[in-house]
């Protein structure tokens, strides 16, 4: 095999006009926007986003792909590094969208969690195993606790890489999901008992309208404070210069010298400052009685303490002055900040998903009456062994399943809960389907738990996508991974053949950019 | 009563029902693009003449007149012998279990065997034609194991495949000899000395043992750790057989004494769960040139809410997943396939009736839609005797 480093010189002029204006810009490696430019020349690069290139090339720029195009088309400038890799084919690094890398069971198997709680804090990047995940291609993955509870917390996506791993970039890195786990008990309990348990399960979305209305309430109750507060600073500024056109000079710089908490860099000195609204953001230096999430902010209440003392020793005929002041307005109090109801609001506005493990027929059905009821705008399926019977449905709410543990092999041949056909009844349907790990020694076998999809139905490159662009769509990453685009992160999987096939081994993958592993 | 789910299973099969409904009696010339005949020979574009069950010529051996008026299967796709699972239980569980007497060599598998039994023609639904129904590891001499030919009734091929020896924990009882490893080590020796010395000729233990010690009964022994390992090595040596371990899980240490001895192995079928040294274990034995093959015996998933339950049966889809596994971490195609066709069949002593596609074998075989070791590749047909399998029956 030739030296994958070689450097490849004298490619063929022709130039895609695109690339011409994109490369054009580098005179050399080292591109001035930033970042250095690599190349990777493959056999076959398969984007998933389109049709596979033959002898393909890949260019990344820093940790971001630049363009994905037949070698041909490519003219790259002097000086830049070329992976070869001649009869090797390429793929997006792999998403597992269900995973419990980088974590222990106190993390990973936690019960006692409710809908805030932050899995990625309790993430170690140091375990051994999950830090060879990497190797065999994975580059993203979605932790979430597996506990025995309904409420699991938020999942975080995280890039996996030889030393630990790198959190995504945004709010996926520690809240890309609210996992939930719809369970009716275990096989042998009473229909009506399983009943029972499924009905309330929606509890905490009915019980989200008044912990919003509180906080709507305090909202306009915090923008009503800053009107009155106004009012009120304004009456003392207006005594204030009353009295410095009274009693000018040194008693005035006197007072402004007693001014403790002055507000930073000047802020708050001119009465515009004092203006900004309430509700921008909440600070950290507040009244202690006021709970710190919900206070107003900066610059607004030290301004108008900078100034009271002012007002004070400004007028010795202040007192009657003071008679006639309108009353300091009372700083409204803020409902008790609640993490988990502040993450089922995220989910009940649509901004994350809801990630729903629902195995049995009546768990998924229940699941579903929730989401009808509560109208949860992004609902996601996980495990769902039963899922197939409901496929139209599930098709027809556009909620995509993340399918864990489909394969019979391994499970008991006297099964009742058959679902090895499950990735291609669902597909078959127009279900999103993604195959996931759901441990981390299965995560490595992920084109095997896909190569097993296809041979019980599912279309090879629906197999190939539901471990790349499908999952990483689910987890709203589609931006950024699961697919060979340019502008997406450099997570390049590079196989010795077809993706599936038994014998394909790995020859190298990169993360970001990175080479994160290369056989020897 | 049909699952919805079982009706989507079927109607993905389409290719299935439009395949001839066999070969039944008579002879019959199988076509096919690629006729895997053994694990490491492919014929391209050739025949298999079945006559009345069993092949009777293959490939280039079939003369032109041979070929003339008899009735054509065309198949498409490659065609392999069918899969051998070498050790289960099927569902019968406490039926193959004698806990109270540590020695009972006499038992046999196949006064449990139940003809209709359904995990039998389960087994012919995922490709696996034969299997070997062993007794449990409840008893130091658990019995002889049985060869069975599944489908819908399925036929004992052999009462005495091999006797099963266990060294495992699980043979071990509190309420009985032996309770501890040593114990039944000094068990097993005691016994065979006795069997050696035995004049009494209604004795069917010492009967049993000295089938062993004569060779006319092969001897497999369950084993898992590296010191039951060499321990069933040493007893192999005093005995003069060849070793045959079950399980087998920590051979790797014992690679160049087993390689020696000549030994096979039947390895518990590999799970995308398991640790690296287990996946690559197929390899290394490969590489030693040591025999292995895959035995789906018993579930090691849990299927949801199962706790507590007694060991199920494991899946006949392990044999493939193993395969497949096996190759991703090093196994050749070839030792592959063979770990879960000719292997097996060779450890249940049935060589010359299945596990490859040669003359004068059943014509057990799998038609497949690629590469069988591939996990891509769909199963498309299964012949058992000749005679297709209905897979529309299948969950």
């Amino acid at each position: 095999m030739p030296d994958p480093y070689a450097p490849v010189r004298g490619l063929r002029p022709r130039l895609l006009a695109c690339l011409v204006a994109l490369l054009a810009v580098g005179a050399d490696a080292q591109d001035r926007r930033g970042g250095e430019i690599r190349a990777l020349q493959v056999g076959t690069v398969h984007p998933i986003s389109g049709p596979p290139i033959e002898d393909g090339m890949i260019v990344m720029r820093g940790g971001d792909i630049l363009a994905v195009a037949s070698a041909e088309e490519i003219d790259l400038p002097p000086g830049v590094e070329v992976m070869s890799y001649p009869d090797a084919h390429a793929y997006p690094g792999l998403v597992d969208a269900l995973s419990v890398a980088f974590g222990d069971d106190l993390v990973l198997q936690d019960a006692s969690s409710d809908a805030g709680t932050k899995v990625v804090e309790g993430l170690d990047p140091y375990r051994k195993p999950s830090q060879e995940l990497v190797r065999y291609g994975v580059t993203t993955i979605y932790v979430s606790n597996r506990g025995a509870t309904t409420w699991r917390g938020m999942g975080a996506v995280l890039h996996p890489q030889v030393d630990g791993f790198a959190p995504a970039e945004g709010e996926a890195a520690s809240a890309a999901a609210v996992n939930m786990r719809v369970h009716g008990g275990s096989d042998e309990t009473h229909p009506l008992d399983r009943q029972k348990a499924l009905r309330d399960l929606g509890k905490p979305f009915g019980e989200l309208k008044s912990y919003a209305k509180a906080k709507r309430k305090h909202d306009e109750a915090l923008e009503e404070y800053a009107k009155e507060y106004e009012e009120y600073l304004e009456f003392f500024r207006k005594k204030n210069e009353g009295a410095e056109e009274a009693a000018p000079t040194d008693e005035s710089g006197e007072a402004e010298a007693k001014d403790e908490p002055q507000p930073a860099e000047g802020e708050g000195e001119e009465s515009g400052e004092a203006e900004e609204p309430a509700e921008e953001k909440p600070a950290e230096e507040q009244p202690e009685e006021e709970p710190a999430e919900e206070t107003p902010t900066d610059g607004e209440e030290p301004a108008a303490e900078a100034e009271e003392p002012a007002a004070e020793n400004a007028d010795d005929d202040a007192e009657s002055a003071e008679d006639e002041a309108p009353e300091k307005p009372e700083y409204p109090t803020a409902p008790d900040p609640d993490p988990a109801k502040d993450a089922l609001m995220e989910v009940a506005d649509g901004n994350i998903a809801l990630h729903v493990e629902a195995r049995r027929l009546d768990e998924i059905r229940a699941a579903l009456a929730m989401r009808r009821e509560h109208e949860v705008p992004r609902m996601v399926l996980e495990l769902a062994d039963e899922a197939g019977a409901l496929a139209r449905d599930l098709a027809d709410a556009g909620i995509p399943v993340i399918a864990t543990g489909f394969a019979d092999a391994g499970r008991p041949a006297d099964s009742k809960r058959f679902s090895g056909d499950l990735p291609a009844t669902l597909a078959t349907a127009g279900v999103e389907v993604a195959i996931a790990s759901g441990s981390v020694r299965g995560a490595r076998q992920l084109p095997l738990l896909a190569a097993y999809a296809s041979g019980r139905g599912l279309d090879e490159e629906a197999a190939v996508a539901a471990i790349t662009l499908v999952p990483a769509k689910i987890l709203g990453m589609s931006r950024r991974v699961g697919s060979l685009e340019s502008g997406k992160r450099a997570d390049i999987l590079v196989t010795s053949g077809p993706l599936l096939r038994s014998d394909t081994v790995t020859l190298a993958v990169l993360s970001g950019g990175q080479t994160q592993f290369e056989k020897k | 009563m049909l699952r919805p789910l079982t009706l989507c299973a079927a109607a993905m099969l389409p290719a299935v029902s439009a395949l001839p409904q066999g070969t039944g009696s008579g002879t019959v010339l199988v076509k096919a693009p690629r006729i895997q005949i053994a694990p490491d020979l492919v014929l391209e574009d050739e025949a298999l003449l079945v006559r009345d069950g069993s092949i009777a010529l293959v490939g280039p051996e079939i003369p032109d007149d041979a070929k003339r008026g008899v009735r054509i299967l065309e198949l498409d796709g490659t065609v392999t012998a069918g899969l051998v699972n070498p050790h289960t239980h099927l569902g019968l569980g406490v039926d193959l279990a004698e806990r109270i007497t540590a020695v009972t060599p006499d038992l046999r598998a196949a006064d449990a065997f139940d003809p209709f039994d359904e995990l039998l023609l389960q087994h012919a639904h995922y490709g696996v034609t034969t299997v070997g129904l062993a007794p449990l590891s409840a008893n130091t001499f658990a019995g002889l194991a049985a060869t069975v030919k599944v489908g819908e009734i399925g036929e004992v091929m052999s009462a005495d495949a091999y006797l099963k020896v266990a060294m495992v924990d699980e043979s071990l009882d509190q309420g009985r000899y032996p309770t501890s490893r040593m114990g039944t080590a000094e068990l097993i020796r005691a016994s065979f000395a006795d069997a050696r010395m035995s004049l009494d000729p209604n004795d069917a233990v010492g009967e049993g043992l000295r089938a062993v010690q004569s060779g006319a009964t092969r001897l497999a022994i369950h084993a898992r750790s590296h010191g039951a390992i060499t321990r069933a090595l040493d007893l192999c040596d005093e005995l003069g057989v060849e070793p045959l371990l079950i399980g087998g899980g920590e051979a790797e240490e014992s690679i160049a004494r087993l390689a020696t001895a000549g030994a096979t192995v039947m390895l518990e079928a590999l799970q995308p769960d398991d640790k690296r040294s287990v996946l690559e274990l197929p390899g290394k034995l490969e590489a030693a040139g040591i025999p292995f093959s895959f035995m789906a015996d018993r579930a090691t998933a849990a299927d949801g809410d199962d706790e507590g339950q007694s060991p199920r049966p494991g899946h006949p889809e392990s044999l493939r997943m193993s395969a497949a596994l096996a190759i991703r971490h090093g196994a050749s195609r070839a030792a592959a396939l063979a770990s879960i066709t000719q292997v097996p069949a060779r450890q249940c002593g049935l060589d010359k009736r299945c596990g490859a596609l040669r003359q004068g074998m059943d014509a057990d075989f799998v038609v497949w839609s690629g590469d069988p070791t591939d996990l891509t590749s769909r199963l498309e047909a299964v012949y058992i005797g000749g005679i297709a399998v209905d897979l529309e029956e299948s969950n």
